[in-house]
């Protein structure tokens, strides 16, 4: 009886997939529609400009796969806040982690793969068809770029904040996120704004002439890599235990 | 099997739905759960199914709390609610993405209740009308052959004939290690399936008591208008009296709209008739 | 079956035993329902159904074999003859007599009625 508790990959795939089955149709419609937008703004570029812009569209592509993405995270738990059908997925005999890490993995990990692959073949598909309709020259995208890793690791830390945000709010999370977002910037920028106002006082702006030279590394070299630390190791994980605790003591 | 101890409960800080509630429920039985409009019947089944945690005290299934709402714990609990939306999948594809996180789940089962039911299986869980929704449901509970199986009103938007189905699936369904719970206002469509009464009234249990002690010890029928020996709770009928007495030697149908009442009256007079 | 208002469920069950028993569809030492097939036909509790089996058994009507299931007894028909005759005459005779009292009706009468409809 005890082994059933334990955390079990059988049941996370489980998860996984009674998730995917019952948002494909969501999931598909979006992506379809995002591709069809994406093929008619490069064959569009190509037209006036002459060539294929690659460049450009990879940055719209990529802005498409970060909104498209939170858009998806924050309905992770769509079936939780229905009340006629949160009732089936609380009494789902799974852990609350697997439960956890389904809808993350899925919003996360998975799909930020997921899409940067269907970005690459949209992207070939394009550049092949902008070639032979209007004679330029192709160029191929390839995902495996060093910013192209990072931008999917900035998706997934971002994505935390609005994987919370799913589970916090009960309706219309994505917006909520995002306002709450701006809201906890806003007031995080003021703050910090005062505090090196008073921590610096006449210091008024940072460079090697008014700033001692211990001060002066602790501020170009010391604090980016602590704030780069925060980011990349701290943030989802910080995000996610909090989501862990949230779903857990969800009711009803 | 279920055993809940000095359970609190309120939706809000100073409103108290449950106050110190105590319940014991044994496998092999099939429990009514009465109560009047907003007595908490629904919130109770969400207390014992973890959907709901309780301000203090605490419901226990195998001795497992089942707010810990372990993989354990959930796998021999189901709800089958009053209100509910299905996803829009087929039934073989519902089965498919749920079954499997309940071990004892039986396929073969299923397909026989749905049988039973007259529920085809071809179309969107969606397309179907409320009762079939509610008839597969409780069919998918029952092939889940959990310990215990909770419902709320599961005749409720059935036509007769389901009603009928009902009732026989049940009996052919319920097992010696099973302990079903069945919240209900339609005392006669289920009054022959079920084998204990359960009534709860101010946040308590004010009664619990099996059908056989019950018509052992108590005889429900008319008697003349002017007659008041031995009655313990009475309603005008037509020509006389509808009333609960003592039995003493012959044995009558439990009227379990007339026990009701009589508990709801005053349910000590009734509790120390059966317990002497 | 219907189930008249004012006896138990099992009481109606058993006495529905004994009229099959009586009607000789059932004969001695023949294998009857199972407590779980009665209660499905019947869209009762199993455990109802059971307590028509234990009263029968008690009056000796019945006899269950381990693992098997449950058999008319041997004097299975004589037991119900006796158990139904008197339940009809401590129950049903006395209702009779008094409406036969009531609606001025003499047992010479009576007598008449019943070989007519023999």
């Amino acid at each position: 009886m005890e082994k059933i508790n334990q955390f079990s990959i059988q049941r996370l795939f489980l998860l996984m997939k009674r998730h995917s089955v019952m948002n494909a149709k969501t999931w598909l419609i979006g992506l379809g529609a995002l591709s069809g937008i994406l093929i008619i703004i490069a064959l569009i570029q190509s037209y006036s400009n002459g060539f294929f812009d690659l460049e450009s569209l990879v940055t719209i592509g990529t802005i498409f796969i970060f909104i498209g993405g939170f858009i998806v995270t924050s309905a992770a738990y769509n079936e939780l806040h229905t009340p006629a059908r949160g009732q089936f997925y609380l009494i789902l005999p799974a852990n609350t982690l697997e439960k956890l890490l389904s809808n993350w993995l899925l919003s996360s990990a998975v799909f930020v793969v997921v899409a940067f692959v269907l970005l690459s073949v949209v992207l070939g598909i394009t550049t092949l068809l902008s070639s032979w309709v209007f004679n330029t020259d192709t160029a191929f995208f390839n995902p495996f770029t060093h910013d192209n890793l990072e931008n999917m690791g900035v998706y997934v830390v971002v994505q935390s904040i609005f994987f919370l945000g799913a589970l916090y709010f009960r309706k219309n999370n994505f917006i909520k996120t995002l306002l709450s977002v701006f809201v906890v910037m806003f007031g995080l920028s003021i703050i910090l704004g005062f505090l090196g106002w008073v921590i610096l006082g006449e210091f008024n702006h940072i460079s090697d002439e008014n700033l001692p030279e211990s001060n002066f590394v602790f501020f170009t070299e010391t604090l980016p890599q602590i704030a780069r630390i925060i980011f990349w190791w701290l943030t989802a994980p910080f995000f996610l235990l909090v989501s862990y605790f949230k779903l857990k003591e969800r009711e009803v | 099997m279920i055993k809940i101890e000095n359970l609190n409960f309120g939706y809000k800080k100073n409103q108290k739905l449950f106050r110190e509630l105590n319940l014991e429920l044994q496998p092999g039985n099939i429990y009514g759960l009465f109560g009047m409009n907003g007595a908490g019947k629904t919130t109770l089944l969400k207390l014992m199914s973890g959907m709901l945690f309780p301000k203090s005290g605490d419901c226990h299934i195998f001795n497992r709390n089942v707010a810990s709402r372990l993989p354990e714990v959930l796998a021999n609990i189901y709800v089958i609610p009053e209100e509910f939306v299905l996803p829009p999948v087929t039934i073989k594809t519902f089965v498919e993405l749920n079954a499997p996180f309940y071990p004892r789940f039986d396929i073969t089962l299923l397909d026989k209740y749905l049988r039973e039911f007259e529920i085809s299986n071809d179309k969107k869980l969606t397309a179907y009308s409320y009762g079939q929704k509610k008839k597969f449901l409780i069919a998918f509970g029952l092939a889940t052959q959990t310990n215990v199986l909770l419902m709320d009103e599961p005749t409720n938007g059935l036509d007769i004939p389901s009603k009928s189905q009902f009732r026989r699936i049940m009996a052919a369904a319920s097992t010696e290690d099973q302990c079903i719970i069945i919240s209900t206002h339609q005392v006669r469509d289920l009054a022959s399936i079920i084998d204990h009464v359960i009534i709860l009234e101010n946040g308590k249990i004010i009664f619990k008591e099996s059908l056989m002690d019950i018509s052992t010890k108590l005889t429900f029928g008319k008697v003349k208008e002017d007659t008041t020996s031995g009655i313990l709770y009475a309603e005008e009928v037509l020509g006389g009296k509808a009333a609960i007495r003592k039995n003493t030697g012959q044995d009558t149908a439990v009227d379990l709209e007339l026990l009701f009442n009589g508990v709801i009256k005053n349910s000590e007079i009734i509790n120390n008739a059966i317990k002497s | 079956m219907e189930f008249l208002e004012n006896q138990p469920i099992y009481m109606q069950i058993a006495d529905n035993f004994c009229e099959n028993i009586l009607l000789e569809k059932w004969k001695p030492n023949e294998r009857i329902p199972s407590v779980r097939d009665i209660a499905i036909t019947l869209e009762v509790n199993p455990n109802t159904a059971m307590r028509a089996f234990v009263y029968l058994q008690e009056k000796d009507i019945i006899y269950n074999k381990r693992g098997i299931g449950y058999f008319v007894s041997e004097d299975g028909y004589q037991k119900a003859l006796e158990l139904k005759r008197a339940e009809f005459i401590e129950k049903d005779l006395p209702v009779l007599m008094k409406t036969m009292k009531l609606l001025d009706i003499s047992c010479k009468e009576m007598e008449t009625l019943y070989k007519e409809t023999e």
